[in-house]
C-alpha cells in the first residue's frame, strides 16, 4: 500500500527508523482515506466477486493490507533493545519523531 | 437441547479453570518466573477485551439490523494500531515514565495533579461504564436462558419477559470474588495483575475459538461455502451506500477514541503493559484479532435472517443458530465464548475503575475528612486496599442494578455506542496534554464537564426512554418546552441521527471550551513543569526536573509514610535503592529534591499522582516551585533543538577548516622540503666554484717557480669562476627578492615589442656563434602593457638564450611570434630542440630544474633562470607557461594583460 514499501531484501538491512516513521504515517493517512467516504461508495455496487459482493471484499482486503504494512513496518520501527521501560534520559537512542535533528 | 444443571457445571467448571489460570499466573509472577506472561502474545491477548459481548453476540445484531456498518467498530482501533507510533506510544512512555495507574490518573497527572479533574475523570468512567457492565450481565444472564431453554421459545433469542436477576446477581457476584482475589492482592508499585492478565489472555482465545467454529459451521454446515454465503443476503445488507455517510465516519472515530479512552483499555495498554517493545508486536497482530474475529461476523447474520424464525432476536444469533442445526456442543462452546468476553470485560473495567475510585474518590476524601490521620499513624495501605474492594463491589452493584432497572428494552450496540460516546470527552484533554504545551487544568475540566454534560442530555438521559431526567415530553417539545432544546435536535439541528448529533455537539463544544480557556488562564507552576514532562517525555528526563521543585523533609518524616504506602518492605528497598544510587551505604538517602521526587513517583504508582502530591506535601515543607528552574527547562526543550542545531554546523565548520588545515600542512611540508632540496643545491652549485678557485689559489700560492703562462691561466680560470659565483649569487638573491615580492616595481606602459626586438639583438651573437637560426614570425604591433621593460627583456633573454643554449638539433632554430588577443598579449618562443619531457613539465619553472637534455649539455648552469622569469611574469600579473604537445621541440609562453 505505501509508495515505495520496501521489498524484503531492503527489509533485512539496517532499519532507517526515519523512513520507516514517514511509511508508518502514511499507511495510517492512507488506510483513513480508503475506509471513509468518498472513497467506499466506490466500491457498493452489484458486482460480486467469488459470490462475495464487491464492497465486502474491498474492506476485508484493505483492511487486510493494513494488517500487512503494520507487520512489515513493526520491527523497523522497534525501539532498540535497551530502550528504557521506566525513565528515560536526554541521551536515549530512541529516535522519536520530534527528536532535534542529528 | 442440554440441561441447564449440565450448562451450569461447565459454566462453572470453566470458571474453575480461570480461577486456576489467574492463581497460577500470580504465583508463577511472584517467583519472577514470568515468561509467557510477559510476551507481546499475552499483551495483545489481553487488549482483545475490547472484544466484548457486545462484539460477540452485538456484532450479528448490528450487521443483521445496519449491514456493514458493524465494522467500523473494529476498524477505528485497527487505524489507531496501525499509527501507533504517533499516539500510543507516547502514552505507553508516559505512563512508565510516570507510574501512571490509570486514565483519570494521566489526565490528572498532566494537569498539574489535580485532584478535581481526576475525580471528573473517574465520574465520567463510572458512568460510561455502568451501563456497559449492566450490558455484560444481560448477554450472560440471556444466553444462559437461551441455551439451557427456559425461556418458552428459546431459538427467537428473546430475553425472557420477567428474567431471572438471581442469575445476573450471583455472576455479577462471582465476578467480584474473582476482581478482589487477583485484582486488589496487593497494592503493587507498579499496579500489574499478571494473574488477571494469563486469565484473560485465556478468555481471549476461547471467544475467538468459539466464534470462528461457529463461523465455520455456518458457512461450510448451514451455507454452501465461503461462495455461497451471500446468496441468502437481502440487498440491504450491502449494497447500501446510506451506510458510508456520516455515521460511518462518527462511529469510526468514537471506536477509535474508545480504544484510547476506556478506562479498561487503559488499563490493559498502558498500566499493564510490560515492555514498551510489546506494543509493536500488538501494532499488528490487534488489528489481526479483530480481523479474524468479524470474519464470522456476517455469515452468521446471513444464515440467521434466512433460516431462524421470523423476529427472532439478532444478538442471539450467534448462540441460535447451532442450536437451530442441532450443533449443541457448539452451542455450548459458543456459550463460553460470551461467557468469556463478558467476564473479561467487567473485571478488567472493575479493577481498573475501583482503583479510580480508591486513589481519586475515596482517599482525597479519606484525606479531606481527616479519616487517614497522617501523623497518627493510621495503616494506609490497608484503607487502599478495602476501599479498592469496595469499589469493585459497589461498581458491580451499580452496574446489577442498572440492568435490574434497564430490564429487558434495548439492543445491545446502542448502550455500548451511547457508552463509547461517553467515554470519547476525555479525547480531547487527553491528546491535547500529550501535543499541546499550553493546554490546563481549567480548560480541561470545562472541557470535559461541558461535554459531558452535552452528551448526558443529548444521548445518555434520552436513552432511559422517560424514566430518567428526561422525560419523552421534553425529548418532543424541548427542555422547559423550548423547542431549541430538545435533545435529539438541539438549536435546531433535525434530521441527523442521534449519535451523530450528540456527538458532533459534545465533542464541539468540550474542544472549543478545552482550547479557549486555556488560552485564557496562565498555568499554574506545577501545571507548567508536568506539560513539559509529559509533551517532551522522549527528550526531558526526570532528573533534570528535580531542581524545579524545591521543598525539604527528613528521613523521619518520609519513611513512615513510605511505609504506610508501599509496606514496610518495599519502603526498605525503594530507600537502599535511593542510598546506593548516591553512593552510600544502608538504606538512609540524603533527602534531596530528586528523592522526594522519585518517591513521590513510587508512591503515585499506588494512589495515583493527585494523592501523593497531597500525601508528600504534608510530610515536606517548604514546597516551592521555582520560576527560574521551570523556565529553564520548558526552555530546555528548545534550547536543545537550537544547540543540536548549532552544533552540526559547527562541526561542519570545523571539517572544513581541518581540510583546510591539512591542506596547508602538505603545501608547508612540500615547501619545506623544497627549502631543504634549495639549500643543498645552492651549496653544491657554490662549492664546485669554490673548490677549483681554492685548488687554483692553493697551487699559486705553494709553486713559487711556477711559468707565467701557467699562472695566468690559473687566474684566468679563478676569474672566471669568481665571476660565474658572483653570478649565481646575484640570481639567488635576484630570486629571493622576487619571491618575496617585497619592494614594489615601478611600472609603466610600455611596447614589450621594443623590448622583443632589443632582447633579439642582445642574443644575436650567440645564436650565430652556436649556429641556431632566430626567425621572427608574425608580430603583434602597437600593443602596450603594464611593465617595467628591462625586467620583461630578461625574460625574453632567459627564454631565447635557453632556447640557443639546448637545441642540439643539426639544424636548430628558434620561431618567435608574438600578438595581440583581445585583452591580452602574447609571445611564443617555439625551438625545434628535444622538447620538456612530460615528467618534467610540472618541475621547470622550479629553482635548479634543469631538463634532461639542458643537464647534459651545460652541467654548470644554476637552473635559475626559468624560476626568475616565472616570477618575474608573476610580478607582472602575467604568466610563463609551458605550451605543451606543439611539435617536437618546447614551447614557451610569455603572456600579459594589455594596458
Amino acid at each position: 500500500m505505501p509508495p515505495d514499501r520496501p521489498s524484503e531484501h531492503e527489509a533485512e538491512r539496517a532499519p532507517d527508523p526515519g523512513r520507516a516513521r514517514d511509511l508508518a504515517r502514511i499507511v495510517t493517512l492512507l488506510g483513513i482515506v480508503l475506509l471513509m467516504p468518498p472513497a467506499v461508495t466506490l466500491f457498493v455496487t452489484d458486482v460480486r466477486i467469488g459470490g462475495i459482493p464487491l464492497i465486502v471484499a474491498y474492506l476485508f482486503a484493505v483492511w487486510l493490507a493494513l494488517i500487512g504494512c503494520a507487520r512489515l513496518l513493526a520491527h523497523r520501527l522497534e525501539p532498540p533493545p535497551d530502550a528504557p521501560r521506566a525513565s528515560v534520559t536526554p541521551a536515549s537512542t530512541d529516535a522519536s519523531d520530534d527528536s532535534p535533528p542529528r | 437441547m442440554l440441561s441447564a444443571d449440565f450448562v451450569l457445571f461447565i459454566a462453572l467448571l470453566y470458571v474453575a479453570v480461570l480461577f486456576a489460570v489467574a492463581f497460577l499466573g500470580d504465583r508463577r509472577a511472584r517467583s519472577g518466573r514470568l515468561g509467557l506472561l510477559q510476551s507481546p502474545l499475552v499483551y495483545t491477548l489481553s487488549i482483545s477485551i475490547y472484544c466484548t459481548s457486545w462484539t460477540f453476540y452485538g456484532a450479528v445484531g448490528s450487521a443483521a439490523r445496519n449491514g456493514l456498518e458493524f465494522l467500523t467498530i473494529y476498524l477505528g482501533p485497527t487505524l489507531v494500531f496501525v499509527g501507533w507510533w504517533m499516539l500510543l506510544r507516547k502514552l505507553v512512555r508516559i505512563g512508565h515514565t510516570h507510574g501512571i495507574t490509570s486514565i483519570a490518573d494521566m489526565i490528572s497527572s498532566r494537569y498539574g495533579k489535580s485532584a478535581t479533574l481526576a475525580a471528573v475523570v473517574t465520574v465520567i468512567a463510572v458512568i460510561t461504564t455502568t451501563p456497559y457492565i449492566a450490558l455484560q450481565l444481560k448477554a450472560v444472564t440471556t444466553s444462559f436462558d437461551v441455551i439451557d431453554s427456559a425461556s418458552p421459545d428459546p431459538l427467537s433469542g428473546l430475553p425472557r419477559a420477567f428474567p431471572d436477576y438471581t442469575l445476573g446477581f450471583w455472576i455479577a457476584f462471582g465476578m467480584a470474588v474473582f476482581a478482589i482475589l487477583f485484582g486488589t492482592r496487593t497494592i503493587d508499585a507498579k499496579e500489574r495483575h499478571h494473574g488477571v492478565v494469563a486469565a484473560i489472555a485465556l478468555e481471549a482465545i476461547v471467544k475467538l475459538v468459539a466464534l470462528l467454529a461457529v463461523g465455520t459451521l455456518v458457512v461450510f454446515g448451514i451455507l454452501d461455502g465461503p461462495g455461497g454465503i451471500f446468496t441468502f443476503a437481502p440487498p440491504a445488507l450491502t449494497q447500501t451506500p446510506d451506510v458510508f455517510g456520516p455515521r460511518w465516519v462518527t462511529l469510526t472515530f468514537l471506536a477509535a477514541a474508545a480504544i484510547v479512552c476506556l478506562p479498561r483499555e487503559f488499563q490493559v495498554m498502558v498500566v499493564e503493559n510490560f515492555d514498551e517493545r510489546h506494543l509493536t508486536t500488538a501494532s499488528w497482530m490487534f488489528p489481526l484479532y479483530l480481523f479474524l474475529i468479524t470474519l464470522s461476523v456476517l455469515p452468521i447474520a446471513i444464515a440467521g435472517l434466512a433460516f431462524l424464525p421470523r423476529g427472532s432476536n439478532p444478538d442471539m444469533f450467534v448462540l441460535t443458530l447451532p442450536m437451530w442445526s442441532g450443533h449443541d456442543h457448539l452451542a455450548l462452546l459458543a456459550f463460553l465464548g460470551g461467557f468469556s468476553s463478558a467476564t473479561s470485560m467487567v473485571i478488567v473495567a472493575c479493577i481498573a475503575l475501583s482503583t479510580m475510585l480508591s486513589n481519586h474518590i475515596i482517599v482525597p476524601a479519606a484525606l479531606r475528612l481527616g479519616l487517614i490521620d497522617l501523623p497518627a499513624g493510621g495503616e494506609i495501605r490497608r484503607f487502599l486496599l478495602a476501599s479498592r474492594r469496595v469499589g469493585i463491589c459497589l461498581i458491580l452493584l451499580l452496574g446489577f442494578l442498572y440492568y435490574r432497572l434497564s430490564g429487558s428494552s434495548d439492543d445491545l450496540a446502542s448502550i455500548g455506542l451511547i457508552a463509547f460516546a461517553g467515554v470519547a470527552q476525555v479525547l480531547p484533554s487527553l491528546v491535547g496534554g500529550l501535543f499541546w504545551r499550553r493546554a490546563n487544568a481549567a480548560g480541561a475540566l470545562a472541557g470535559l464537564v461541558g461535554g459531558a454534560l452535552l452528551w448526558a442530555f443529548t444521548l445518555f438521559l434520552p436513552s432511559f426512554a422517560g424514566g430518567f431526567v428526561v422525560s419523552p415530553r421534553v425529548v418532543a417539545e424541548g427542555l422547559f418546552g423550548f423547542g431549541l432544546l430538545r435533545p435529539y435536535a438541539l438549536l435546531g439541528f433535525t434530521g441527523i441521527d442521534p449519535l451523530v448529533h450528540s456527538l458532533c455537539w459534545s465533542l464541539a463544544v468540550n474542544t472549543l471550551l478545552f482550547v479557549f480557556v486555556s488560552l485564557a488562564r496562565e498555568q499554574r507552576p506545577l501545571e507548567r513543569l508536568q506539560s513539559t514532562l509529559f509533551v517532551d517525555v522522549f527528550r526531558a528526563s526526570a532528573e533534570t526536573t528535580s531542581g524545579v521543585l524545591r521543598r525539604q523533609a527528613t528521613v523521619r518524616d518520609l519513611r513512615p509514610l513510605a511505609v504506610r504506602i508501599l509496606g514496610s518492605q518495599a519502603t526498605h528497598e525503594t530507600f537502599r535503592a535511593a542510598a546506593r544510587a548516591q553512593g552510600l551505604r544502608g538504606d538512609v538517602p540524603i533527602v534531596d529534591g530528586a528523592f522526594i521526587t522519585q518517591l513521590e513517583r513510587t508512591l503515585a504508582g499506588s494512589v495515583g499522582a493527585a494523592s501523593a502530591h497531597a500525601l508528600i506535601s504534608q510530610a515536606v515543607s517548604g514546597e516551592t516551585i521555582s520560576q527560574d528552574e521551570l523556565m529553564r527547562i520548558a526552555d530546555e526543550t528548545q534550547q536543545v533543538r537550537e544547540y543540536s542545531r548549532q552544533l552540526e554546523q559547527k562541526s561542519r565548520e570545523i571539517e572544513a577548516a581541518a581540510r583546510k588545515l591539512s591542506e596547508a600542512n602538505e603545501r608547508l611540508t612540500r615547501l619545506d622540503a623544497e627549502k631543504d632540496d634549495f639549500l643543498s643545491q645552492v651549496s653544491h652549485e657554490v662549492r664546485t666554484p669554490m673548490t677549483s678557485i681554492r685548488s687554483f689559489a692553493e697551487i699559486l700560492l705553494d709553486e713559487r717557480d711556477l711559468a707565467p703562462d701557467h699562472a695566468a691561466r690559473y687566474l684566468r680560470i679563478i676569474h672566471d669562476e669568481s665571476v660565474r659565483l658572483t653570478r649565481l649569487l646575484e640570481s639567488t638573491l635576484d630570486l629571493s627578492v622576487l619571491e618575496r615580492g617585497e619592494a614594489p616595481w615601478q611600472t609603466s606602459p610600455v611596447d614589450p615589442e621594443i623590448a622583443l626586438d632589443s632582447s633579439i639583438r642582445t642574443c644575436s651573437g650567440m645564436a650565430a656563434s652556436m649556429g641556431v637560426r632566430v626567425l621572427c614570425g608574425e608580430r603583434a604591433t602597437g600593443v602596450r602593457v603594464l611593465a617595467n621593460s628591462d625586467r620583461l627583456a630578461q625574460v625574453f633573454i632567459n627564454l631565447i638564450a635557453n632556447a640557443v643554449k639546448y637545441n642540439t638539433s643539426d639544424a636548430p632554430q628558434l620561431v618567435i611570434t608574438s600578438r595581440a588577443r583581445d585583452t591580452r598579449y602574447e609571445v611564443l618562443f617555439e625551438d625545434n630542440g628535444p622538447g620538456i619531457r612530460p615528467d618534467e613539465r610540472e618541475r621547470i619553472f622550479a629553482k635548479f630544474a634543469r631538463g634532461a637534455a639542458e643537464a647534459r649539455r651545460d652541467p654548470a648552469g644554476a637552473g635559475l633562470g626559468l624560476a626568475i622569469s616565472w616570477q618575474i611574469m608573476r610580478r607582472f600579473g602575467g604568466s610563463l607557461t609551458l605550451l605543451a604537445d606543439r611539435g617536437p621541440g618546447a614551447c614557451f609562453c610569455v603572456s600579459l594583460a594589455r594596458a
